[in-house]
C-alpha cells in the first residue's frame, strides 16, 4: 500500500518536473507549429550547468538553477535567431535543424562532463521526509510541486494576463493577422523560444536531486515532452499541465507494473491521440 | 435524368452557414454558369460536389448516383471531372506526361510497378489526341514549367476532357488570362461535345455569360436567381447583390504565374475617402494586400504619406500608421474583446485629435463595451465586424483600410458602421474603402477609382463618375 | 542513353572485382557496409524522396528485421527459416508503422513516425526475455548458400553486392512504373491526384511496404554482418544518420542515397579514428545541409563545381577594342 502512495507522490512530483520540461515546448510548439527536438538536451544542459554551479562552483542551490536556465535561455535565443529563422516558413526544415543540434549539444556535453554520472545532493534545507497522515513525504519532492504550481502560475498570468501574452496567443491563433495588427511575430518567437529554453534548463537542474544528470538523459526526457504535448495539445498551458501528470503516472505505473513494456504503455496513447484528434485534448491545431 | 443535381445541400463551419439548402439540377449536355460575389459559397460548393468536403445535409446525385457518401477519388470514375482556380500540375514533366497520369487515375494500369509508364502506348495516344483537342499536341514534350500560364489552363483541360468525364466542372478558368488567351480557351470550350456537361464559376463576366445557358447567382450561400442570361440580367435582384494619405504608383503584382493587377495606380489624398470599386475578381482585395504589405509588388511603389514603403513587412508599414480592417473580419477567436482590442493597442501620433482607446471604442460601438470580457470566436458575424473595426481604430491609425465592411451585416447594423465610417472621416481619417454595395459606398466616398481585370478602367471624384453613364455597366448594371 | 550504359556498366565491373584490386579485408568489409547502408538508403529515400514523407523512426524497421532473423536463430531454427521469418515479421511491422503514421503528413508524420521508433527502440531495451536488452543478440553464424561459407570478407561482399544490385533495379524499375509515377505525383499535388481518382493513402501505404521491405532487407544484411543485433541500432540516431544518408546525396534520385551512404560510411570510419565525437560531426553536418545545401550535397556540390569550372574558364577576348567607330 505504501508502496502506491510513495508511487502516486513521485509521479506528482515527476508531473512537475515534466510541466517544467512540456511548458516551454508546448508554447514553442504552438507558436512556431515546430516539435523542437533540442528541447531534451536543453534540459540535460541546463542540468549539467547547474550541478556544476552547486558542486563545484559552490553557489546556492537555487542561484545556481536560475544561472544555469539563464544560460540555457540564452542559447536558445541563439539558436533561434542565427539559425532557425533563416529558415522562416520552412518548418520541416526547422525540425530538422532542431534535431542536428540536439546530437551536437549532446556530444558537447559528453565531452565537457565526461560519462560519468553526476549525483545532485539535495539541498540541505529540503532534505529528508515529513510525516503527513503519517505516510512519509521526500520534502524535495513537495518542493517540487510546488515550483512547478509556481511557475505554472506564472506563466497563466504571463499568458492570460499581460499584453505580450495576448500578443503570444494572437500569434498562435493567426501568425499573418498578428503582422498585420503591428505585433512582431518574429521576435515573440526568439522571446518564447529563449523562455522555452530556459524553462527547459530550469527543469533539468530542478530534476537534479531526483534524476541525476548523466548521458541520454535529453534522449530520456525529448520522447516524454513530446507524448506531453500530444496528449494535452499544442500552445495550451492547460493542456501541458494535466498532460505531464498523465505522463508521470503512466510511465512510473508503467515501469513499475510491466517493465518490460513500459515504453509501450507511454507511447500508445500518444500514437492514438495522433491518429484519433491531432489536435490533443486542449491544443488549438494539429501539428 | 438530369446530369448533376444537387438538392438541400447544407454546410456550416463553426456557425458560420456557408451553403444553405442549396438545390441545383443541370440537365445533360447543358453548359450552366455560377455567378456570385466572394464569400457566396460558389467554391464551397464545387468542393462539396467533388468531394473534398462533406455536407452537413443534402444529397449530390450525378446520372441519379448518390455521390455524398462516396470518397473523393471515387467520384472521377463515376466521370466528374474538376478543374482548379489555382493551377496545380505537374511542372517537372512534360504535358505529354501531365495528361498521361491523369488518364492512369481512371485506368487499372494505375497499380501496376513493374511496366514502365512511359511506354504506355494507348495512354500516350491518348493523352495526345486530348492536347490537340486544346491545340498543344505541338507542346508535348516540353517540360511544363516552359509554358504559358495560358497554355496551362489548357492543359488543365486537356488532363480534364481525357477522362471522358460525363460532367466537367470549371472552377474561374479565365482566371489570370489575357484577353487572347480567353479567347482561345473559350474556343476550346465551346468546341467540347455536348456529351460533356459542363458546370462552371467564373467571374469574367463578358466571356462567361457568352457561353452560358443557363446561370445560378448565388449570395450568401443560396441560389438567389436562376434562368437564362436575359432573365438573370434583368432581374432586380441581381444588380441589388453585386451593386453599390496612401498611394499605389504604377503596380503590378502576381499571385504566382497569375498577372492580377497592371500598372495600378491609385491616390488617396489626406482626409478624403476614396472608394475603390469593381467586379468582383477586378483586384481590389488584392490592391489592399499590397497597401499593407502582405503581397509584395513585383513593380511599382506603395508609399504611406509620401514615406516610400515598398517590400516593408507589414509589421513596418503598420508601425506608420496603416491599420486594416480585412475581409472576413479575422478577429483572434480565442481572445476576448477585450484582448483582441489590447493587443493592437497603440498610442495616437502627437498632434492627432483625440486617440482612440477601450473606453471610446467602447463608446462608438456600444455592443462591444457590453460584451468585452466574452470571447471574440462567439460573437455575431456583427458583432465580430464591429470588433475588427475597434480593433483596427486601437492601434490609431492615419490610414484605415476596410475591405468589404458591411459584407454579412444586417441593414441597421450596416448604418451604424456607415456612420462611424462618416465621423471617422469628418476627424480627418483617411480612409480606402472596398465595398461591393456601390450606393453605399458612393454614399460616403470623396473620389472613386474602377478597377477592371486588374487595370484601372476610370477614375475621379465621385459626382464625376456617378453621372458617367457608360460607367454603369461596371458599377453593376448589366 | 548509351553514355550512361557505359557509366553504370563500369561502376558494376569495378564492384565486381572491388575485393581483387582493394585487398586489405578492411576495405573491403567497408565497402560491404557501404552496400548496405546503401541499401536501406534506398529504401528511406522510397518514401523521403518519392513520396514526399520524412520518416524519423526507419531504424526502428531495420531493428525489427534484424531481431526478428536473431530470435529466430537463437530459437533454433535454420537460416532458410529465418530469413523469410524475418522479411515477414518486418512486412506486418511495417503495415501497422504505415497504418499509423499515414494518419498524418508532414510534421505529424515525423512525429508518429519518432513515437514508433522510440517504441520499437523501449522494446529492444526494456523486453529482456525477448532481446536481451542492452546486451543484444549474438548470432554465431552466417548462411551458406550453396555450401559456400560467408564468412570471409569477400564472400560476404559478394552477397551483399548482389543484394544490392538488386535493390538497385527494384527501385530503378519502380520509380519508371505507372504506379512509381503515380507515387511522385502525391508527391507534388496529392489534391489534385485524389480528384483525378487515385487513391492516394493506399498508394503511401503501398510504397511504405515497398520501404520496409528494403529496410527488411538491409536488416538482416546488418544482422549477418555484424553477427550482432542492440538496441543501439533502432536508437533516434540511427534513422537520423539514415535520414542524413538520404539528404545529403540528394532525395529523389537513384544515385542520391547511394553516394550519401558511402559518404556517412566513410565518414564515419574515419572519423572514428580521429574524432571521438561522432555524434557531434553528425550533428554540424545535418545543420549545415539542411541550410545550405538543402538539395543535396552530391547535387550542391555539383552546382559549386560548375560554377567554379565557368570561373576558372579564360573570358572571350573582346568583340570590339575600345576607342573604335
Amino acid at each position: 500500500m505504501n508502496l502506491y502512495i510513495l508511487l502516486a507522490i513521485n509521479s506528482v512530483a515527476l508531473g512537475g518536473l515534466l510541466f517544467l520540461l512540456s511548458s516551454g515546448f508546448s508554447l514553442i510548439f504552438g507558436l512556431m507549429r515546430i516539435p523542437n527536438l533540442t528541447h531534451g538536451s536543453l534540459f540535460m544542459l541546463g542540468a549539467y550547468f547547474g550541478a556544476s554551479f552547486y558542486l563545484w562552483g559552490h553557489l546556492e542551490f537555487w542561484v545556481a538553477a536560475l544561472l544555469a536556465a539563464l544560460l540555457t535561455g540564452l542559447l536558445g535565443g541563439v539558436i533561434e535567431r542565427l539559425l532557425l529563422r533563416r529558415l522562416a516558413g520552412n518548418e520541416l526544415a526547422q525540425v530538422l535543424v532542431t534535431l542536428g543540434i540536439s546530437f551536437m549539444v549532446a556530444d558537447l556535453c559528453l565531452m565537457e562532463w565526461t560519462g560519468d554520472p553526476m549525483s545532485v545532493t539535495t539541498p540541505a534545507a529540503l532534505r529528508g521526509g515529513t510525516r503527513i497522515f503519517g505516510v512519509t513525504f521526500p520534502i524535495y519532492r513537495l518542493a517540487v510541486i510546488v515550483i512547478a504550481l509556481v511557475v505554472a502560475l506564472g506563466l497563466w498570468l504571463l499568458l492570460e494576463r499581460t499584453r505580450l501574452g495576448a500578443m503570444i496567443r494572437a500569434g498562435v491563433d493567426d501568425p499573418d493577422m498578428a503582422r498585420v495588427v503591428g505585433i512582431r511575430v518574429s521576435r515573440l518567437f526568439t522571446l518564447v523560444f529563449c523562455l522555452g529554453a530556459g524553462l527547459a534548463g530550469f527543469g533539468g537542474i530542478v530534476a537534479g536531486p531526483i534524476l541525476s544528470v548523466y548521458p541520454g538523459l535529453d534522449n530520456e526526457m525529448l520522447p516524454l515532452a513530446l507524448v506531453v504535448v500530444i496528449l494535452g495539445g499544442t500552445g495550451s498551458l492547460v493542456g501541458s499541465f494535466l498532460g505531464s501528470f498523465i505522463v508521470a503516472f503512466l510511465y512510473n505505473y508503467g515501469q513499475a507494473l510491466l517493465p518490460e513494456l513500459a515504453y509501450f504503455v507511454l507511447f500508445l496513447p500518444m500514437v492514438l491521440m495522433l491518429a484519433v484528434r491531432p489536435r490533443g485534448l486542449f491544443g488549438r491545431h494539429a501539428p | 435524368m438530369t446530369a448533376l443535381s444537387v438538392t438541400g445541400l447544407e454546410k456550416s463551419f463553426g456557425g458560420l452557414r456557408v451553403t444553405a439548402g442549396i438545390d441545383l439540377a443541370v440537365e445533360p449536355g447543358e453548359r450552366r454558369l455560377i455567378i456570385g460575389p466572394n464569400g457566396a459559397g460558389k467554391t464551397t460548393l464545387f468542393n462539396l460536389i467533388a468531394g473534398e468536403l462533406e455536407p452537413d445535409g443534402g444529397s449530390i446525385a450525378l446520372f441519379g448516383e448518390e455521390l455524398v457518401r462516396l470518397p473523393a477519388r471515387r467520384r472521377a470514375h463515376l466521370g466528374l471531372a474538376r478543374t482548379f482556380q489555382i493551377i496545380t500540375l505537374f511542372p517537372h514533366n512534360t504535358l505529354l506526361h501531365n495528361v498521361m497520369l491523369s488518364l492512369l487515375g481512371v485506368r487499372r494500369e494505375r497499380w501496376n510497378p513493374l511496366a514502365p509508364f512511359a511506354r504506355q502506348r494507348e495512354l500516350a495516344v491518348r493523352a495526345e489526341e486530348a492536347l490537340e483537342r486544346v491545340g498543344l499536341r505541338h507542346l508535348a514534350l516540353r517540360s511544363l514549367s516552359e509554358t504559358s500560364y495560358g497554355e496551362r489552363r489548357r492543359v488543365e483541360i486537356a488532363m480534364a476532357l481525357v477522362q471522358s468525364p460525363r460532367v466537367l466542372l470549371l472552377d474561374e478558368p479565365f482566371a489570370g488570362l489575357s484577353i487572347d488567351e480567353r479567347r482561345d480557351v473559350l474556343k476550346l470550350l465551346t468546341g467540347i461535345p455536348r456529351d460533356v456537361t459542363i458546370v462552371m464559376i467564373e467571374h469574367d463576366m463578358d466571356v462567361a455569360l457568352d457561353f452560358a445557358e443557363r446561370i445560378s447567382v448565388m449570395h450568401f450561400g443560396e441560389i438567389v436567381v436562376e434562368g437564362t442570361r436575359a432573365e438573370v440580367v434583368a432581374d432586380p435582384r441581381v444588380a441589388e447583390i453585386y451593386l453599390g494619405a496612401l498611394a499605389l504608383a504604377e503596380i503590378d503584382a502576381f499571385y504566382g504565374d497569375s498577372h492580377v493587377l497592371h500598372n495600378v495606380s491609385l491616390r488617396l489624398v489626406e482626409g478624403r475617402l476614396l472608394a475603390l470599386l469593381g467586379r468582383n475578381g477586378a483586384g481590389k482585395s488584392t490592391c489592399m494586400n499590397v497597401a499593407v504589405g502582405l503581397l509584395r509588388p513585383r513593380r511599382g511603389a506603395v508609399a504611406v504619406f509620401d514615406r516610400p514603403v515598398t517590400g516593408w513587412s507589414p509589421e513596418d508599414i503598420a508601425a506608420t500608421g496603416v491599420a486594416l480592417v480585412p475581409q472576413g473580419r479575422r478577429i483572434f477567436k480565442s481572445l476576448t474583446v477585450r484582448e483582441n482590442l489590447v493587443v493592437a493597442a497603440r498610442p495616437p501620433a502627437a498632434g492627432a485629435a483625440h486617440g482612440w482607446d477601450l473606453e471610446r471604442v467602447a463608446q462608438a460601438f456600444p455592443r462591444l463595451g457590453e460584451r468585452r470580457n466574452q470571447v471574440a470566436g462567439y460573437l455575431s458575424g456583427g458583432e465580430q465586424q464591429m470588433l475588427a473595426i475597434g480593433r483596427a481604430l486601437m492601434s490609431n491609425p492615419r490610414v484605415l483600410l476596410m475591405d468589404e465592411p458591411s459584407e454579412g451585416l444586417a441593414p441597421q447594423i450596416v448604418a451604424e458602421v456607415m456612420a462611424t465610417i462618416r465621423r471617422l472621416k469628418e476627424e480627418g481619417l483617411s480612409i480606402l474603402l472596398v465595398e461591393q454595395n456601390v450606393k453605399l459606398a458612393l454614399a460616403v466616398a470623396d473620389d472613386v477609382v474602377l478597377l477592371n481585370n486588374g487595370r484601372v478602367a476610370a477614375e475621379g471624384p465621385v459626382a464625376e463618375i456617378s453621372a458617367r453613364a457608360d460607367l454603369h455597366q461596371h458599377l453593376g448594371v448589366y | 542513353m548509351s553514355a550512361r550504359i557505359i557509366a553504370v556498366s563500369i561502376a558494376v565491373a569495378a564492384l565486381a572485382t572491388l575485393p581483387l584490386w582493394l585487398g586489405d579485408t578492411y576495405f573491403v568489409n567497408v565497402a560491404s557496409q557501404i552496400l548496405l547502408n546503401a541499401v536501406f538508403a534506398l529504401g528511406l529515400n522510397v518514401i523521403v524522396g518519392y513520396a514526399g514523407l520524412v520518416s524519423l523512426g526507419h531504424a526502428g524497421l531495420l531493428g525489427l528485421a534484424a531481431y526478428a532473423g536473431a530470435i529466430l536463430l537463437q530459437e533454433g531454427w535454420g537460416h532458410a527459416i529465418a530469413i523469410p521469418g524475418a522479411l515477414a515479421v518486418t512486412l506486418v511491422g511495417t503495415a501497422l508503422f504505415a497504418a499509423l503514421a499515414l494518419r498524418a503528413t508532414g510534421i505529424g508524420f515525423v512525429m508518429i513516425t519518432l513515437a514508433i521508433g522510440q517504441i520499437l527502440w523501449g522494446l529492444a531495451y526494456r523486453w529482456l526475455s525477448l532481446t536481451n536488452g542492452d546486451n543484444g543478440i549474438n548470432v554465431s553464424t552466417r548462411p551458406a548458400p550453396f555450401g559456400i561459407s560467408l564468412d570471409g570478407a569477400p564472400q560476404f561482399y559478394y552477397v551483399t553486392l548482389a543484394t544490392f544490385l538488386l535493390a538497385v533495379l527494384a527501385v530503378f524499375i519502380f520509380t519508371r512504373s505507372s504506379f512509381g509515377v503515380s507515387l511522385l505525383g502525391t508527391r507534388d499535388q496529392p489534391r489534385r491526384m485524389t480528384a483525378l481518382g487515385y487513391d492516394v493513402w493506399l498508394i503511401r501505404f503501398y510504397a511504405c511496404l515497398f520501404s520496409g521491405l528494403l529496410s527488411g532487407v538491409a536488416g538482416l544484411l546488418f544482422l549477418y554482418y555484424n553477427e550482432f543485433v542492440s538496441p543501439q541500432s533502432i536508437q533516434l540516431s540511427a534513422s537520423a544518420e539514415a535520414l542524413l544518408m538520404v539528404i545529403s546525396g540528394g532525395s529523389g534520385t537513384l544515385l542520391g542515397p547511394i553516394a550519401g551512404a558511402a559518404l556517412v560510411v566513410i565518414m564515419k570510419n574515419v572519423a572514428s579514428a580521429y574524432i571521438e565525437r561522432w555524434n557531434f560531426v553528425l550533428g554540424a553536418i545535418f545543420v549545415a545541409i539542411v541550410i545550405f545545401m538543402p538539395e543535396g550535397f552530391v547535387p550542391g556540390s555539383v552546382r559549386l563545381a560548375r560554377w567554379v569550372v565557368k570561373a576558372l574558364r579564360p573570358r572571350p577576348a573582346p568583340v570590339a577594342a575600345k576607342g573604335e567607330p
